[in-house]
């Protein structure tokens, strides 16, 4: 066996054992019911993120509707 | 949850695994079908590149809306190794053909590392989609207090 197989198959082992520990804490975490966690975490940024937009959709109406420009220089 | 898992399951596998489908297909037809054949082709090394990619820009997704997490940046790193000791093989397999001696003993043994790797990462990235669909696609939190 030449270095370079030796090489690839202690890569191949060592990435089999990350693997198979990364598959095991995944699989702890469905039982677990952690995505109920993110989907809390996920909700709350997309209700931050919309209520973000929304107030600058105003701020845009607010300071580019020409309608309310001639009324405030009128006024 | 189902939506997220269907499209994984036939745009990204099935895809990924049609390049390998075809070429040995072709053999097959051709009558000249050999495990040589599919010791030389790089396609297995290509499907779980592909895998891996995909679930680790799917990740991306969540990244920023979910904070950080352990478990999830423990996939992406476990992905991203993947990804590239697929591409060191995908190496070894060019250097084999191209500088060495093109044994036929190192590319089957080659193979047997790409079949291992490319199992394992699916199996890696079945789960990040599995999570991530329980996430993204998964019913409502206020709507389930509700």
């Amino acid at each position: 066996m030449s270095l370079l197989e030796t090489i690839l198959i202690g890569g191949t082992v060592a990435f089999a054992l990350y693997a198979v520990g990364t598959t095991a804490l995944l699989a702890h975490a469905i039982l677990q019911h952690r995505d109920k966690v993110y989907r809390e975490r996920y909700e709350r940024f997309l209700q931050t993120r919309s209520r973000v937009l929304d107030e600058l959709d105003r701020q845009r109406a607010a300071h580019g509707s020409p309608r309310k420009k001639g009324t405030d220089s009128k006024g | 949850m189902g939506k997220r898992m269907i499209r994984w399951i036939t745009y990204n596998l099935a895809f990924a695994l049609l390049p390998l489908l075809a070429a040995v297909t072709m053999q097959m037809l051709n009558g000249t079908l050999t495990t040589q054949f599919v010791a030389n082709s790089p396609e297995l090394l290509f499907f779980a590149l592909m895998v891996s990619a995909t679930a680790m820009g799917d990740i991306s997704e969540i990244t920023t809306a979910i904070g950080e997490d352990i478990r999830i940046r423990i996939s992406w790193s476990c992905l991203f190794f993947g990804a590239v000791w697929s591409a060191i093989l995908y190496g070894a397999l060019l250097y084999d053909s191209i500088i060495g001696p093109n044994s036929a003993s190192f590319q089957q043994r080659l193979l047997t590392l790409s079949i291992f790797v490319a199992t394992l990462l699916f199996i890696v990235s079945t789960f990040v989609e599995v999570i991530l669909a329980r996430t993204i696609d998964g019913d409502s939190i206020t709507e389930v207090e509700q």
